[in-house]
């Protein structure tokens, strides 16, 4: 028997995997799903950072673009941490294709247009006599 | 300067609150201290975000920046690297005083929607004894150096307290390379979500210790140890088994409150077991015209949630009208640590209420009861609840015929 955590939505279901190989306690299929991948082969989406050259936007956070397998995790945080980003990325841009061959690419989550006071900053408040 | 509605705070709750008030064509102005908005979700970079809202896993980053996509497309007035430092009730509605890098000024405005999250419990909140030598750093704090700043704060460290933002900082500081030592928890049970239980610690290996608690810190200048014991029932340090274990970094991750010191500042009703305003079914608090949504209002779990109610309190922020309010408590009764909103305000519409709850503690099998005048009206069977995990129920209180003299009450209990 063994025991896991649906961790596929936030409902965390506690299922079972008997003896028998039958998956038990899954509230729906997609848990049904994940359990016989946890016990064959576990996947996990990667998300981490990578450093980047500009002050203001030290490192930047990345997620691979679909689960990798578990036991890649090391390789795929080696790779991550052999990057150094000289230009500003939008939000979903490919920031590693293909990574250790797996078909999976890591992608930006985040716009670095996004940096210092780029929204207009209105000058409308009556100042206070400080 | 005047405008309809004042946001305060540009997290997933601001920004969520000011596109539903600007939806209504109210003239909007949104304020932030940090030179970014997005809140406490630019730092975190880790997927779980959105399932309720996109139906998709997003992370932090992502899951903001779509509204800040948003937003800016909008005629929002935003300030950013602006501080409000204080509100002032006048006959108009209120004057908003802030600090920028121009000084200080202020902004008149009808309403204001209180978005500034929470912050998280100290040292000081624990009673940690000892020395204070740098290296105690609450996960959030660990969490803004690794992921926004891009440094490892420790090398190896305890983490006290099974919160989800200490769940996921053993991970993240993990694969980062630094040594997480053990997850220290002084209740018997985790205060964590399963999943994070599962996929941050079982992941690597990193140990959970229900029942222990840090009893002292060593080190001058950098902590160099810490001193872990096991703790009885009330949760007082059982003698004789204190063991040390040198490291070099505490990350502290034992829970949130709601930042209210604007809401203090006028005095606006605070609920004792939230520890954020207390509000009617429109998220508008004991004083007129000031609303609260996300993280400010009440600890949500949930960024989803955090969204929602906010959507709902920008839009009612958009409509203030002069019309006197008819208040009816929700109690909370056994089983039930808090309902938000507390108050109904039978004078405004109460046929399409979300209703949010905890339970007390962890129960199996629950009946849910909800009472008006001692009268069960609506029942709904849980298999189990636990405390980490909020509860969202929709309910048509307007069949209820609930009038301000209505006793409203909600329950639980475990039934066979
Ligand atoms: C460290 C940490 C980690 C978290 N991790 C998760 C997670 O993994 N998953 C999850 O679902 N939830 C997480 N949460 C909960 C998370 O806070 C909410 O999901 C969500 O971010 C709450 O949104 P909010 O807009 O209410 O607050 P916040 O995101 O905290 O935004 C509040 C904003 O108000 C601004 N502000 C405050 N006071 C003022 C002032 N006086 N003047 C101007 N601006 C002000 C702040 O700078 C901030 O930008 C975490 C919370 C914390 C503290
Ligand atoms: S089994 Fe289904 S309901 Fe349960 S956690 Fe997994 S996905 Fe969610």
């Amino acid at each position: 028997m063994k025991e896991l955590v649906c961790i596929v939505c936030p409902n965390g279901c506690k299922i079972i995997i008997d003896d028998n190989g039958d998956i038990l306690n899954a509230k729906c299929n997609r848990g049904i799903v994940f359990a016989t991948e946890e016990a064959t082969s576990p996947k996990r989406t990667v998300c981490s950072t990578v450093a980047t050259t500009f002050s203001d936007f030290p490192v930047l956070p990345v997620r691979s673009s679909a689960e990798i397998n578990k036991i890649d995790i090391p390789a795929c945080m080696n790779a991550l941490n052999n990057v150094l980003l000289d230009r500003r990325v939008g939000r979903g841009e490919i920031i590693i294709k293909d990574v250790l061959g797996s078909g999976v690419d890591i992608i930006s989550t985040s716009s670095m247009q996004y940096t210092y006071c780029d929204v207009e900053t209105p000058d409308d408040g009556s100042k206070d006599n400080a | 300067m005047n405008y309809d509605v004042t946001v305060i705070g540009g997290g997933p709750a601001g920004l969520a609150a000011a596109i539903a008030a600007n939806k209504e064509n109210a003239s909007v102005l949104l304020v932030e201290r940090e030179a970014r908005l997005g809140g406490i979700l630019k730092q975190c970079i880790h997927d779980g975000f959105g399932l309720v809202t996109f139906g998709e896993k997003l992370t932090g980053p992502e899951y903001c920046e779509r509204y800040i996509d948003e937003l800016l497309q909008t005629d929002v007035s935003v300030k950013l690297l602006t501080f409000v430092t204080r509100i002032e009730k006048n006959a108009d509605g209120f004057a908003i005083h802030f600090v920028n890098r121009e000084g200080a000024a202020h902004v008149q405005t009808r309403a204001i929607v209180l978005a500034t999250g929470c912050r998280e419990r100290t040292a000081k909140q624990v009673f940690i004894h000892g020395t204070r030598p740098s290296g105690v750093f609450t996960a959030g704090t660990a969490q803004y150096y690794v992921n926004l700043m891009g440094e490892l704060p420790v090398k190896r460290c305890v983490i006290l307290g099974s919160g989800d933002i200490g769940l996921i900082m053993a991970r993240r500081l993990t694969m980062e390379g630094a040594e997480v030592i053990g997850v220290y928890e002084a209740k018997p049970e985790p205060s964590g979500l399963p999943r994070n239980l599962y996929q941050c610690l079982d992941d690597f290996g990193i140990p959970l210790h229900l029942s222990h608690t840090v009893t002292r810190v060593f080190g001058d200048e950098r902590l160099t140890a810490v001193e872990i014991a096991q703790v009885d029932k009330n949760m007082r340090p059982i003698a004789n088994t204190e063991k040390i274990i040198e490291c070099d970094g505490l990350i502290l991750s034992v829970g949130l409150i709601p930042e209210n010191e604007l809401a203090e500042s006028i005095d606006v009703a605070i609920d004792r077991r939230t520890k954020g305003p207390i509000c009617d079914q429109k998220y508008m608090t004991m004083e007129k015209g000031v609303f609260c949504a996300g993280n400010a209002l009440h600890v949500n779990d949930l960024v989803d949630y955090v969204t929602l109610s906010a959507v709902e309190a920008g839009r009612n922020s958009a409509y203030l009208t002069n019309k006197p309010r008819a208040l009816v408590h929700v109690v909370a009764e056994e089983g039930i640590l808090y309902t938000v909103p507390s108050v109904l305000d039978v004078n405004e519409p109460v046929s399409d209420v979300t209703l949010y709850f905890r339970a007390s503690r962890e129960l199996r099998n629950a009946m849910l009861t909800l009472r008006v005048d001692g009268r069960a009206v609506f029942q709904k069977k849980y298999s189990v609840l636990r405390p980490p995990e909020m509860e969202r129920l929709k309910l048509n209180f307007a069949q209820y015929g609930i009038t301000t003299d209505s006793e409203v009450s909600l329950s639980l209990k475990e039934v066979e």
